[in-house]
Protein backbone atom coordinates (compact mmCIF):
# COMPACT_ATOMS: atom_id res chain seq x y z
CA UNK A 1 0.00 0.00 0.00
CA UNK A 2 2.82 2.40 0.77
CA UNK A 3 4.36 1.72 -2.64
CA UNK A 4 2.79 4.99 -3.82
CA UNK A 5 4.96 6.92 -1.39
CA UNK A 6 8.01 4.86 -2.35
CA UNK A 7 7.32 5.53 -6.04
CA UNK A 8 7.06 9.27 -5.36
CA UNK A 9 10.50 9.15 -3.78
CA UNK A 10 11.92 7.21 -6.74
CA UNK A 11 10.56 9.78 -9.19
CA UNK A 12 11.97 12.59 -7.05
CA UNK A 13 15.43 11.03 -6.78
CA UNK A 14 15.58 10.11 -10.47
CA UNK A 15 14.43 13.47 -11.81
CA UNK A 16 16.78 15.31 -9.47
CA UNK A 17 19.79 13.39 -10.82
CA UNK A 18 18.59 13.54 -14.41
CA UNK A 19 18.85 17.34 -14.26
CA UNK A 20 16.29 17.96 -16.96
CA UNK A 21 17.33 15.14 -19.28
CA UNK A 22 14.84 12.52 -20.44
CA UNK A 23 14.93 9.39 -18.27
CA UNK A 24 14.69 6.21 -20.32
CA UNK A 25 15.29 3.57 -17.69
CA UNK A 26 15.25 3.16 -13.90
CA UNK A 27 17.06 0.25 -12.27
CA UNK A 28 15.92 -0.79 -8.78
CA UNK A 29 17.00 -3.35 -6.19
CA UNK A 30 14.21 -4.62 -3.94
CA UNK A 31 14.94 -6.95 -1.04
CA UNK A 32 12.66 -9.79 0.01
CA UNK A 33 12.45 -8.28 3.50
CA UNK A 34 11.92 -4.69 2.33
CA UNK A 35 8.14 -4.83 2.67
CA UNK A 36 7.85 -3.39 -0.84
CA UNK A 37 5.69 -5.26 -3.33
CA UNK A 38 7.38 -4.96 -6.71
CA UNK A 39 4.31 -5.11 -8.97
CA UNK A 40 2.51 -2.37 -7.02
CA UNK A 41 5.64 -0.25 -6.98
CA UNK A 42 6.11 -0.49 -10.73
CA UNK A 43 2.46 0.35 -11.34
CA UNK A 44 2.79 3.55 -9.32
CA UNK A 45 6.20 4.35 -10.83
CA UNK A 46 4.73 4.05 -14.31
CA UNK A 47 1.83 6.37 -13.47
CA UNK A 48 3.98 8.93 -11.70
CA UNK A 49 6.68 9.02 -14.36
CA UNK A 50 4.01 9.58 -17.03
CA UNK A 51 3.02 12.68 -15.06
CA UNK A 52 6.57 13.81 -14.41
CA UNK A 53 7.81 13.10 -17.91
CA UNK A 54 4.98 13.09 -20.47
CA UNK A 55 7.49 13.12 -23.34
CA UNK A 56 8.62 9.55 -23.11
CA UNK A 57 8.05 6.13 -21.58
CA UNK A 58 10.36 4.93 -18.83
CA UNK A 59 11.44 1.31 -18.62
CA UNK A 60 11.93 -0.30 -15.21
CA UNK A 61 14.32 -3.04 -14.26
CA UNK A 62 14.02 -4.68 -10.84
CA UNK A 63 16.70 -6.82 -9.28
CA UNK A 64 15.27 -8.93 -6.46
CA UNK A 65 17.61 -9.35 -3.53
CA UNK A 66 17.14 -12.50 -1.49
CA UNK A 67 17.25 -12.39 2.30
CA UNK A 68 20.72 -13.34 3.53
CA UNK A 69 21.83 -14.06 7.06
CA UNK A 70 24.99 -14.30 9.13
CA UNK A 71 24.75 -17.08 11.67
CA UNK A 72 26.35 -16.84 15.11
CA UNK A 73 28.55 -19.76 14.02
CA UNK A 74 30.10 -17.44 11.42
CA UNK A 75 28.46 -18.87 8.33
CA UNK A 76 26.58 -16.64 5.92
CA UNK A 77 23.77 -18.08 3.84
CA UNK A 78 20.81 -17.31 1.65
CA UNK A 79 17.99 -19.65 2.54
CA UNK A 80 15.59 -20.98 -0.08
CA UNK A 81 12.82 -20.49 2.48
CA UNK A 82 12.96 -18.00 5.35
CA UNK A 83 12.62 -20.83 7.88
CA UNK A 84 15.60 -22.77 6.56
CA UNK A 85 18.22 -23.15 9.24
CA UNK A 86 21.93 -22.44 8.95
CA UNK A 87 23.45 -25.06 6.64
CA UNK A 88 26.63 -25.10 8.73
CA UNK A 89 25.26 -25.55 12.26
CA UNK A 90 21.50 -26.03 11.85
CA UNK A 91 20.73 -23.06 14.11
CA UNK A 92 18.65 -19.87 13.86
CA UNK A 93 20.80 -17.49 15.88
CA UNK A 94 21.33 -15.12 12.96
CA UNK A 95 21.22 -11.52 11.81
CA UNK A 96 19.97 -10.17 8.52
CA UNK A 97 22.82 -9.03 6.26
CA UNK A 98 20.91 -8.51 3.00
CA UNK A 99 17.35 -8.24 1.75
CA UNK A 100 16.08 -5.22 3.69
CA UNK A 101 16.78 -2.69 1.01
CA UNK A 102 14.77 -0.81 -1.57
CA UNK A 103 17.33 1.09 -3.64
CA UNK A 104 17.37 3.07 -6.84
CA UNK A 105 20.63 1.74 -8.30
CA UNK A 106 20.90 3.85 -11.43
CA UNK A 107 19.04 5.61 -14.19
CA UNK A 108 19.64 5.87 -17.92
CA UNK A 109 19.13 9.25 -19.49
CA UNK A 110 19.03 10.52 -23.05
CA UNK A 111 21.67 13.17 -23.56
CA UNK A 112 20.23 14.42 -26.85
CA UNK B 1 23.18 9.33 -26.72
CA UNK B 2 22.33 7.31 -23.62
CA UNK B 3 24.15 7.76 -20.30
CA UNK B 4 23.92 5.68 -17.16
CA UNK B 5 23.95 7.62 -13.91
CA UNK B 6 24.70 5.61 -10.80
CA UNK B 7 22.64 6.66 -7.78
CA UNK B 8 22.73 3.72 -5.32
CA UNK B 9 20.35 5.58 -3.05
CA UNK B 10 17.86 4.11 -0.63
CA UNK B 11 14.31 5.27 -1.25
CA UNK B 12 14.08 5.51 2.53
CA UNK B 13 16.94 8.02 2.71
CA UNK B 14 14.73 11.07 3.26
CA UNK B 15 12.75 9.34 6.02
CA UNK B 16 15.90 7.88 7.58
CA UNK B 17 17.53 11.31 7.80
CA UNK B 18 14.60 12.56 9.89
CA UNK B 19 14.60 9.34 11.91
CA UNK B 20 18.23 10.09 12.81
CA UNK B 21 17.19 13.56 13.98
CA UNK B 22 14.46 11.96 16.08
CA UNK B 23 16.97 9.52 17.53
CA UNK B 24 19.29 12.38 18.52
CA UNK B 25 16.36 14.21 20.14
CA UNK B 26 15.38 11.10 22.09
CA UNK B 27 18.96 10.57 23.25
CA UNK B 28 19.31 14.21 24.30
CA UNK B 29 16.16 13.88 26.43
CA UNK B 30 17.03 10.44 27.79
CA UNK B 31 13.95 8.97 26.16
CA UNK B 32 13.53 5.26 25.50
CA UNK B 33 11.16 4.81 22.56
CA UNK B 34 9.22 1.78 21.36
CA UNK B 35 7.38 1.52 18.03
CA UNK B 36 4.38 -0.78 18.44
CA UNK B 37 3.29 -2.45 15.20
CA UNK B 38 0.40 -4.84 14.61
CA UNK B 39 -2.69 -5.47 12.56
CA UNK B 40 -5.86 -3.55 13.52
CA UNK B 41 -7.67 -4.95 16.56
CA UNK B 42 -4.76 -6.83 18.12
CA UNK B 43 -5.09 -4.80 21.31
CA UNK B 44 -2.31 -2.19 21.11
CA UNK B 45 -4.41 0.56 22.64
CA UNK B 46 -5.75 -1.74 25.36
CA UNK B 47 -2.20 -2.77 26.26
CA UNK B 48 -1.20 0.88 26.51
CA UNK B 49 -4.30 1.64 28.61
CA UNK B 50 -3.30 -1.06 31.05
CA UNK B 51 0.29 0.24 31.09
CA UNK B 52 -1.06 3.68 31.99
CA UNK B 53 -2.50 2.20 35.21
CA UNK B 54 1.11 1.62 36.32
CA UNK B 55 2.86 4.54 34.65
CA UNK B 56 0.33 7.37 34.71
CA UNK B 57 1.72 10.44 32.97
CA UNK B 58 5.24 8.99 33.04
CA UNK B 59 4.07 7.14 29.94
CA UNK B 60 4.01 9.28 26.80
CA UNK B 61 2.26 7.95 23.71
CA UNK B 62 2.08 9.08 20.11
CA UNK B 63 -0.76 7.14 18.53
CA UNK B 64 -1.53 6.97 14.81
CA UNK B 65 -4.78 6.21 13.01
CA UNK B 66 -6.27 7.07 9.65
CA UNK B 67 -9.09 8.99 11.33
CA UNK B 68 -10.40 10.04 14.78
CA UNK B 69 -8.81 10.87 18.11
CA UNK B 70 -10.48 7.89 19.79
CA UNK B 71 -7.24 6.22 20.82
CA UNK B 72 -5.59 9.34 22.21
CA UNK B 73 -8.80 10.13 24.09
CA UNK B 74 -8.81 6.67 25.69
CA UNK B 75 -5.14 6.90 26.62
CA UNK B 76 -5.46 10.38 28.14
CA UNK B 77 -8.45 9.19 30.16
CA UNK B 78 -6.25 6.33 31.41
CA UNK B 79 -3.69 8.85 32.68
CA UNK B 80 -1.00 8.82 30.00
CA UNK B 81 0.27 11.80 28.04
CA UNK B 82 -1.05 11.09 24.55
CA UNK B 83 -0.99 12.82 21.20
CA UNK B 84 -2.96 11.65 18.16
CA UNK B 85 -1.71 11.60 14.58
CA UNK B 86 -4.49 11.33 12.01
CA UNK B 87 -2.83 10.31 8.78
CA UNK B 88 -5.91 10.89 6.64
CA UNK B 89 -5.05 7.88 4.50
CA UNK B 90 -1.41 6.92 4.96
CA UNK B 91 -1.15 3.32 6.10
CA UNK B 92 1.89 3.94 8.31
CA UNK B 93 3.60 6.61 10.36
CA UNK B 94 6.84 8.13 9.12
CA UNK B 95 9.64 9.95 10.89
CA UNK B 96 8.41 13.40 9.87
CA UNK B 97 4.99 12.76 11.41
CA UNK B 98 6.65 11.78 14.70
CA UNK B 99 8.89 14.83 14.65
CA UNK B 100 5.87 17.10 14.21
CA UNK B 101 3.74 15.27 16.79
CA UNK B 102 6.41 15.65 19.48
CA UNK B 103 6.43 19.43 19.34
CA UNK B 104 3.67 20.09 21.90
CA UNK B 105 4.76 17.24 24.19
CA UNK B 106 6.53 17.66 27.53
CA UNK B 107 9.01 14.89 28.32
CA UNK B 108 10.37 16.19 31.66
CA UNK B 109 8.78 13.42 33.70
CA UNK B 110 8.49 10.82 30.92
CA UNK B 111 9.89 7.36 31.68
CA UNK B 112 8.90 5.75 28.40
CA UNK B 113 7.64 6.96 25.01
CA UNK B 114 5.64 4.52 22.94
CA UNK B 115 4.59 5.11 19.36
CA UNK B 116 1.40 3.21 18.55
CA UNK B 117 1.61 2.77 14.79
CA UNK B 118 -1.30 2.58 12.36
CA UNK B 119 -2.86 -0.89 12.44
CA UNK B 120 -1.02 -2.63 9.61
CA UNK B 121 1.40 -5.58 9.66
CA UNK B 122 3.21 -4.64 6.46
CA UNK B 123 4.04 -1.01 5.83
CA UNK B 124 4.99 0.18 9.34
CA UNK B 125 7.49 -2.66 9.73
CA UNK B 126 10.10 -1.05 7.50
CA UNK B 127 9.82 2.65 8.35
CA UNK B 128 12.37 3.87 10.85
CA UNK B 129 10.82 6.44 13.19
CA UNK B 130 13.92 6.82 15.36
CA UNK B 131 12.78 4.23 17.88
CA UNK B 132 14.98 2.08 20.05
CA UNK B 133 13.01 -1.08 19.31
CA UNK B 134 10.07 -2.25 17.26
CA UNK B 135 7.51 -4.27 19.20
CA UNK B 136 5.19 -6.57 17.26
CA UNK B 137 1.77 -7.26 18.74
CA UNK B 138 -0.11 -10.36 17.68
CA UNK B 139 -3.40 -11.57 19.16
CA UNK B 140 -4.37 -15.23 19.40
CA UNK B 141 -7.50 -14.61 17.35
CA UNK B 142 -5.33 -13.80 14.31
CA UNK B 143 -3.76 -17.21 13.93
CA UNK B 144 -0.34 -18.59 14.82
CA UNK B 145 0.95 -18.40 11.25
CA UNK B 146 1.18 -14.60 11.33
CA UNK B 147 4.95 -14.42 12.01
CA UNK B 148 5.61 -16.75 9.06
CA UNK B 149 3.41 -14.67 6.77
CA UNK B 150 4.90 -11.31 7.76
CA UNK B 151 8.65 -11.88 8.10
CA UNK B 152 9.52 -8.22 7.36
CA UNK B 153 8.10 -7.25 10.76
CA UNK B 154 9.05 -10.26 12.83
CA UNK B 155 12.68 -10.26 11.70
CA UNK B 156 12.90 -6.66 12.93
CA UNK B 157 10.95 -6.77 16.19
CA UNK B 158 12.95 -6.89 19.41
CA UNK B 159 9.85 -7.99 21.33
CA UNK B 160 6.64 -9.78 20.38
CA UNK B 161 3.52 -9.48 22.50
CA UNK B 162 1.00 -12.30 22.04
CA UNK B 163 -2.21 -10.76 23.36
CA UNK B 164 -5.61 -12.14 24.33
CA UNK B 165 -4.25 -15.40 25.77
CA UNK B 166 -7.42 -15.58 27.86
CA UNK B 167 -9.09 -16.66 24.59
CA UNK B 168 -6.70 -19.58 23.95
CA UNK B 169 -9.29 -22.21 25.02
CA UNK B 170 -11.62 -20.97 22.26
CA UNK B 171 -9.31 -20.49 19.26
CA UNK B 172 -6.94 -22.66 17.24
CA UNK B 173 -3.69 -20.96 18.15
CA UNK B 174 -0.52 -22.79 19.02
CA UNK B 175 1.64 -20.67 21.29
CA UNK B 176 4.45 -23.17 20.75
CA UNK B 177 4.28 -22.70 16.97
CA UNK B 178 4.19 -18.91 17.21
CA UNK B 179 7.11 -18.95 19.65
CA UNK B 180 9.15 -21.26 17.42
CA UNK B 181 8.48 -19.25 14.26
CA UNK B 182 9.39 -16.01 16.04
CA UNK B 183 12.60 -17.63 17.27
CA UNK B 184 13.53 -18.70 13.76
CA UNK B 185 12.90 -15.23 12.36
CA UNK B 186 14.68 -13.38 15.14
CA UNK B 187 16.29 -15.47 17.86
CA UNK B 188 16.95 -12.34 19.95
CA UNK B 189 13.29 -11.33 20.14
CA UNK B 190 11.56 -11.79 23.49
CA UNK B 191 8.02 -13.17 23.52
CA UNK B 192 5.39 -11.90 25.96
CA UNK B 193 2.17 -13.95 26.00
CA UNK B 194 -0.33 -11.92 27.98
CA UNK B 195 -3.90 -10.82 28.39
CA UNK B 196 -4.56 -7.15 28.93
CA UNK B 197 -8.09 -8.13 29.96
CA UNK B 198 -7.18 -10.49 32.81
CA UNK B 199 -3.65 -9.20 33.46
CA UNK B 200 -2.07 -12.63 33.02
CA UNK B 201 1.52 -12.27 31.83
CA UNK B 202 1.40 -8.46 31.98
CA UNK B 203 3.96 -8.17 34.75
CA UNK B 204 6.68 -9.66 32.54
CA UNK B 205 5.92 -7.07 29.86
CA UNK B 206 6.07 -4.27 32.43
CA UNK B 207 9.41 -5.63 33.66
CA UNK B 208 10.77 -5.51 30.09
CA UNK B 209 9.67 -1.87 29.77
CA UNK B 210 11.03 -0.97 33.21
CA UNK B 211 14.42 -2.34 32.27
CA UNK B 212 14.50 0.02 29.27
CA UNK B 213 13.38 3.24 30.88
CA UNK B 214 15.65 5.94 32.15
Amino acid sequence: MHEYGVALEIVHMATERAEGRKITKVILSIGDLSGVFGDSLLMYCDLLFRDAQPSGEVLFSVKRVNAAFRCSCGATYTPAEIFDSCPACGGFDRTVIDGNQCIIESIEVDNE
Amino acid sequence: MSETIRIAGSVAAANDAIARQNRLFFAAHGLRVLNMVSSPGSGKTSILERMALTYGDRLAIITGDIQTTLDADRLKAAGAQAVQIQTGGSCHLNAAMIQKAMRPMNFETTSLLIIENVGNLICPSTFDLGELYKVAVLSVTEGDEKPAKYPALFTRANAVIVNKIDLLPYVKFSLARAREDCRKLNSAAKLFPLSCTTGEGFEAWLDYCKALER
